[in-house]
């Protein structure tokens, strides 16, 4: 009883946009209170979850990922994916995808991804002629790769909550981010090919070595970054700290980087990280009484009673998931279903790594869905648009990327292949 | 990530110390993996202990969060759930932000009133690299609440005192 009282308060709360956080801990005070509890143990609870090593790899590649747009950075890695791809036919479409699975391997974060490619991208492709709402659609599309392809805020902070490798999951992303990325560029081409969207002459070899070697600093980011932590050389949070200090020596090496600039972002960065590490401070108390209930048990029994079948399972909580990402941001839903699902993943066997990657690919998509959605504002204050002109372009790309969430489910070697090559 | 154009000054602070600290994180992260990696190329002897990183590190952090925490709730950007608000008559509105804020304002002061307790209760414990007692990073809870409640009540005023709205810029 008392505890469907408290999650009731929790829902009200979250009904009436009371923050997430503050929902969540009215109702475990409420809790603590009705059960006789010490009340001391929220704060405690918020303590000791946020005191953990791996977690600091979380503001660490946030602040990555900002220091990287600003230090010209992206501008290189733009030119050089033009080099590229630029010559197939719908080539600005693919010159975004390209640029952001290569961004994904330095930056963990979807924000960051769709407002700063987008913001050279999206000015870049109305120039040559693509309307504005296809090139929004697909910045908003490539933009759910960055948190596929490793590094990864999301699959920290699963790491933490279901207690795997954040290596293993980092390496498992790999496969599915260049799925996603490939069917992407399918569905540009086919849009392109349809509407005579115009490409650039291919790159001439030294106009391609020029690129490179201007790119080549920030094309190694990756390497060092998932190299050091394959190589066990780093832990997940010294990567990150490299690829801060890393960030921080190549925008002042293209001179595009000032202390000044440096403080502000350090100083705005520190905002981002405070609003999500408190709510997982807070959702840390909060799965603590819900195991101390045991209303995971509880929901596994509910369900395993229903069917017992692993696909329809897992699929029906992708779509659980799926309708959740249009309302909530990324981290709470990790935060709130992976401590409830956890117990009924274990009895269907399923390995925790390989669903690591379902919920990231399933809440990155989230992001770009409306009516609630970080990367779908973003594009849309950079590019100017409307919400409803972008969701429309988008729906063949988000159609792509829920068939490639499809695929990943029905066939867990896309995820486990290589974590099972390199680790095992 | 653009700057507002005319933060108050307490924002401002908050976010400068909060900033101050997240460079502390750094800087002792850095030594830390520096420490750990010297040896491994140059041998024994370059075997430097500094557990004072550790410790320092842990203390930034947590003041980093709820400083940063603090700030997101003046510029109320921590996660919430819109859309059943947005479904409901525009003249409900202001009522139930209303009752947001008192939701606010309710876990704010239980946070400020538990943190601080939790903060005596470990007075005697000393962190040993630093020297320095857990209160003072357990007192980043009731602190951090604090700074919360003051700008909730700010963005009350700001929001239903009438007189207020021409003076204040909008956050």
């Amino acid at each position: 009883m008392t505890v469907l009282v408290a999650c009731a308060v929790i829902l009200f709360c979250m009904a009436l946009s009371v923050p997430i956080a503050v929902s969540i801990g009215l109702g475990s005070v409420y809790y603590f209170l009705a059960s006789g509890k010490p009340l001391m143990m929220i704060p405690q609870k918020m303590f000791t979850t946020v005191d953990n090593f791996t977690l600091l790899a979380v503001p660490l590649f946030i602040l990555a990922g900002n220091i990287m747009n600003t230090g010209g950075i992206t501008k290189r890695l733009f030119n050089f994916a033009r080099t590229c791809v630029g010559h197939i036919t719908g080539g600005l479409g693919h010159v975004c995808v390209l640029a952001s699975i290569i961004f994904a391997g330095m930056s963990g974060s979807a924000t960051a991804d769709a407002v700063g490619l987008g913001s050279i991208e999206i000015p870049a492709m109305e120039k040559e002629g693509y309307d504005k709402e296809f090139s929004s659609a697909i910045v908003l599309g490539a933009s759910t790769i960055g948190p596929i392809i490793p590094p990864s805020i999301i699959m920290v902070i699963y790491a933490v909550v279901a207690g795997v490798s954040v290596g293993a999951l980092f390496v498992a992303g790999i496969i599915p981010g260049l799925l996603m990325g490939g069917g992407l560029m399918v569905g540009v081409y086919i849009i392109s090919k349809k509407r005579r969207y115009p490409s650039y002459p291919r790159a001439t070899v030294r106009q391609l070595l020029a690129a490179t070697r201007d790119a080549f600093p920030v094309l190694l980011t990756p390497i060092i970054i998932i190299g050091g932590i394959y190589s066990g050389f780093f832990t997940p949070t010294e990567a990150a700290m490299i690829a801060v200090v890393y960030a921080v020596i190549l925008g002042f090496f293209y001179r595009e980087m000032t202390w000044r600039a440096l403080w502000q972002i350090l100083r705005e960065t520190s905002v981002t990280v405070g609003v999500i590490m408190f709510i997982i401070g807070i959702t840390g108390g909060f799965a603590w009484w819900l195991s101390l209930e045991k209303i995971p048990q509880l929901f596994t029994t509910y369900i395993y009673s229903v069917t017992q079948d692993r696909i329809v399972i897992l699929l029906l909580i992708n779509l659980i998931i799926l309708v959740e990402g249009c309302f909530l941001d990324a981290t709470p839903i990790v935060l709130i279903m992976v401590p409830i699902l956890m117990p009924l993943l274990k009895v269907l066997e399923v390995d925790m790594v390989y669903f690591g990657i379902l919920i990231a690919v399933n809440t990155m998509i989230g992001l770009t869905t409306p009516p609630v959605g970080v990367c779908l504002y973003g594009v849309s204050a950079i590019a100017k648009l409307p919400i409803e002109k972008i969701v429309q372009a988008y729906i063949p790309f988000l159609t792509i990327l829920v068939a490639v969430l499809l695929l990943l489910t029905l066939f867990p070697q896309l995820s486990l292949f290589l974590p099972n090559l390199l680790f095992k | 990530m653009a700057a507002h154009a005319r933060e108050p000054r307490l924002i401002a602070l908050e976010k400068s110390v909060a900033g101050a600290f997240f460079g502390i994180l750094i800087v002792c992260l850095i030594l830390q993996v520096f420490t750990r990696l010297l040896p491994k190329f140059l041998g024994d002897w370059a075997v430097i202990s500094l557990p004072w990183t550790e410790e320092l590190s842990r203390f930034s952090f947590v003041w980093l969060l709820m400083l940063g925490a603090s700030v997101g709730m003046y510029n109320q950007e921590h996660f919430n759930v819109s859309f059943v608000v947005d479904a409901v008559s525009p003249a409900l509105r202001p009522a139930i932000q209303f009752v947001v804020y008192l939701a606010e304002l309710l876990f704010v002061g239980f946070l400020i009133v538990h943190g601080y307790w939790m903060s005596e209760m470990v007075w005697n414990q000393i962190a040993p690299a630093v020297g320095l007692s857990y209160a003072w990073v357990y007192m980043s809870v009731p602190v951090g609440a604090a700074l919360m409640a003051v700008h909730i009540v700010g963005n009350m005023l700001k929001r239903y005192l009438p007189s207020n709205r021409s003076r204040e810029a909008q956050p």
